[in-house]
């Protein structure tokens, strides 16, 4: 693995968030743009990515991209979640089409779960996600509801005709939104033993907008209109009968910027946006991801994090000059080194990057259109035999040395 | 009331329907009820394209429209223009600062800034539709909806659900769903496209390589500062072309480098978003079929979205009006006064179309895609007078 991850694991912490730095890794594309949208606490990376009839396959990324099968039939795919069982949950659907498909993968093949789009799992097999259910009167509306059992079950709104869930914690409460009576507002939610209760947003108005994502704890995570009607993220803590004991502005890269946060690691640790700057939630606001990585964002824009896994790893989405493409942000700890695929060419681990990065460290041009640069463990010294060690040593699953 | 008295007559003239469909109609719960309304909607273009990244050019933002036309069903129905308020919301899209820096970009681009998640026009992803007096209908105008729903999924065809209420009780009176399009697959990378650069580098490099200019310094740019443009109300410069004849013009003898079996496709939305997608589209029409070649659009002459393909140049029947004299078929309307993207769908989108989405409120409201052609859905008794598409009779 392909281990990268399995390197990064080992050295990573995931604390203090603030002051972190990360390696930034190309997560890469099967032929044209991707999207992670879940890093797992295995490290397993998960998304979307065109192919070349530029149709969205579901995509594992990070170890070199590669296809997740859905169900067949449908144009478009993407995967969202890994079960406990490192099932990959996804969803197919088509352009255009009313109807969406729920499916498990277990790298083998894909066994359809139902109509709706799975946006996450507990450990427990609950997933959460969001059905397309004709109403009595003809309406297609998206439902909140969750999967458990080989069951799908729609989950009430909060007065409405309509809601989406994003989350699910490990006590099985589910993360939304959904609209209040006569459509009066699209109110962050939360369903706990069937019943839906509005979670409140950070202005006192009953039509501010908001929407739950995930949990931690009693610490719910997401975002909502504030006063002045800006979207910011929010985090909502609960009191052990689930009640709302308090709501906070979770920062953004100003105070007049939009900020949303879409997950929370164990740690407690929240990503999301703001500004559209990927960004991590620390006790002391909202931090640009794009500030904080080792040799800086180069051409990169980091725009949206998706996920951080208990270890801290963070994927999402950022843009490549221009283009969309999923990212992976790797805590440093200590020294952080450059990506093992010294000659940018999709493969790793793989004997031909050290043969490229020893033949570079010579002075010989890159053979491949792109390689990194001979500072591997960024220290500033170049050209410098130490530089060569660290290669060694990460591809052979050690750590970073200076 | 005159409304009434021009629907009577029409009521008095319309014919028969189709005794299948009105049997669907009734199977559907479409039985005559007092005081009962429908709404009808559309979008005014069937598909608005924009931008992912703003942060060195724009040549199109966020921006929407949907129109929704209010009915009084009765013997003699009635098109409300008022005693009801409308709203839409995007149920599955809600939100756009963050899916596209837009608003990163705005006070440059545009000069001002733009509240997040407001479009230019002042419209946000959910509210209140306004009266147009003169269509009389409700509109919501710049809607910054982008192609990516809340969950992440790409949608270009997001459903916004159209709620009609009585303007005293607040009573909801009538809800529809209409398809508000947008898509950014607009793909000049396929020849744009330097290693190690972006398409927005390259394009500007180019622009300034021929003509002159030096929009790589000066980013980012707005096309329309320079170029006019009707779609975003641009005056442009005095001697630089509008950004269609120069778009046009300067790609006309480049497109067959784009590989594609329609090279309309490889700017405009696109081969998989589909921007025709509706029953021309099935009939193996395709873009320049209407619109003429790239040297006609690119024809200095043309007024871009003004001089439009007109649906009279082909379709020509005895006693029918394919628009109204001298407006577009976006703006026309049939019947009455109803307007005929009521019925039809929006334009690139008429019905019935490829897409379920485009083809939900149809089938809602009559059982089956196409035209809204049941008279049931408007009339609450059938009318025995033969049916008439012009405004008047």
């Amino acid at each position: 693995m392909k281990s990268t991850f399995a390197i990064i694991m080992a050295a990573s912490v995931a604390s203090t968030a603030a002051a972190q730095t990360y390696r930034l890794v190309d997560l890469g594309t099967i032929a044209g743009e991707s999207h992670a949208f879940l890093v797992s606490d295995t490290g397993r990376v998960v998304g979307s990515s065109t192919k070349v009839s530029a149709h969205f396959v579901g995509a594992e990324l990070g170890t070199g991209p590669a296809s997740i099968g859905g169900v067949p039939g449908y144009g478009e795919t993407a995967v969202f979640a890994v079960d406990a069982d490192d099932n990959a949950l996804g969803v197919s659907y088509s352009l255009g089409g009313l109807i969406t498909q729920a499916f498990r993968n277990d790298g083998t093949s894909a066994a359809a779960l139902g109509g709706f789009t799975p946006r996450a799992v507990n450990a427990s097999g609950v997933i959460a996600g969001t059905a397309h259910t004709h109403d009595v009167n003809g309406f297609v509306l998206p439902q909140a509801c969750s999967f458990s059992g080989g069951v799908l079950a729609m989950l009430p709104t909060l007065g409405g005709v309509t809601g989406q869930a994003f989350g699910v914690d490990e006590l099985g409460r589910i993360f939304g939104s959904s609209t209040t009576l006569r459509e009066a507002a699209s109110r962050p939610c939360m369903w706990s033993g069937g019943v839906a209760r509005d979670l409140g947003t950070l202005s006192a108005s009953a039509s501010a907008t908001g929407q739950a994502w995930g949990a931690q704890g009693n610490g719910v995570v997401g975002a909502s209109q504030n006063a002045s009607g800006i979207f910011r993220a929010t985090r909502w803590t609960l009191d052990s009968g689930g009640a709302v004991v308090s709501r906070v502005d979770m920062g953004g890269l100003s105070p007049t910027t939009p900020s949303y946060a879409y997950a929370v690691n164990a740690a407690g640790d929240a990503v999301g946006t703001s500004g559209f700057h990927a960004v991590v939630y620390s006790a002391g606001g909202a931090v640009d991801l794009n500030t904080v990585i080792e040799g800086g964002a180069g051409p990169w824009t980091l725009e949206k994090a998706w996920s951080i896994s208990a270890s801290g790893v963070i994927v999402g989405d950022g843009s490549l000059l221009g283009f969309p493409r999923a990212f992976a942000l790797y805590p440093c700890s200590g020294a952080c080194c450059d990506d093992i695929d010294f000659n940018r060419d999709g493969l790793f681990p793989d004997t031909v990057d050290i043969d490229a990065f020893l033949s570079v460290f010579s002075g010989a041009p890159c053979a491949t259109p792109s390689c990194g640069d001979i500072d591997f463990n960024n220290d500033g010294l170049f050209p410098d035999t130490m530089d060569i060690d660290a290669l060694l040593n990460v591809f052979s699953g050690g750590t970073c040395v200076r | 009331m005159e409304l009434t008295r021009r629907w009577t007559a029409w009521r008095r003239r319309a014919v028969l329907c189709v005794l299948g469909a009105c049997g669907v109609a009734a199977a559907m719960g479409l039985q005559p009820e007092p005081e009962s309304y429908v709404v009808l909607a559309a979008n005014d273009l069937g598909m608005h394209c924009m931008q992912n990244d703003f942060s060195q050019m724009m040549i199109l933002p966020p921006f929407n429209t949907v129109h929704a036309q209010v009915i009084r069903r009765g013997n003699g129905p009635d098109i409300m223009d008022g005693d009801v308020t409308v709203s839409f919301e995007l149920p599955t899209n809600t939100h756009s600062s963050d899916k596209t820096n837009f608003w990163q970009h705005a006070q440059q681009l545009l000069g001002a800034a733009v509240p997040h998640d407001v479009g230019v026009t002042g419209t946000g992803m959910r509210g209140a539709m306004t009266l147009d007096a003169v269509r009389r209908d409700y509109v919501a105008t710049g809607i910054p909806v982008t192609p990516i729903d809340d969950d992440g999924k790409e949608n270009p065809y997001p459903l916004a659900l159209i709620t009609v209420r009585n303007a005293s009780s607040g009573a909801v009176v009538a809800q529809t769903q209409a398809v508000v399009p947008v898509s950014w697959e607009m793909s000049c990378n396929l020849c744009h496209s330097t290693p190690g650069g972006s398409t927005a580098t390259d394009i500007l490099q180019d622009h300034d390589r021929l003509h002159g200019t030096d929009l790589v310094h000066a980013q980012p740019v707005m096309c329309a500062s320079c170029h006019s443009d009707n779609a975003l109300g641009a005056p442009g410069q005095p001697g630089v072309p509008s950004l269609s004849a120069a778009m046009h013009g300067a790609h006309t003898t480049r497109m067959d480098q784009s590989g594609l079996q329609n090279s309309c496709y490889a700017c405009h939305p696109g081969v998989r978003t589909s921007c025709q997608r509706d029953n021309h589209s099935a009939a193996g029409m395709t873009c320049t079929d209407c619109h003429g070649g790239m040297t006609e659009v690119a024809n200095p002459a043309r007024n871009p979205w003004v001089d439009l393909p007109r649906c009279g140049s082909c379709h020509s029947r005895p006693e029918f009006e394919y628009e109204q004299p001298g407006t577009l078929f976006r703006n026309s309307k049939g019947h009455g006064g109803v307007m005929c993207v009521s019925c039809h769908g929006s334009p690139h989108a008429t019905g019935p179309a490829a897409t379920a989405t485009d083809n939900a409120q149809a089938t809602r409201v009559q059982g089956h895609a196409g035209p809204v052609d049941t008279c049931l859905v408007c009339h609450t008794s059938q009318p025995d007078e033969p049916f008439f598409h012009s405004v008047e009779h």
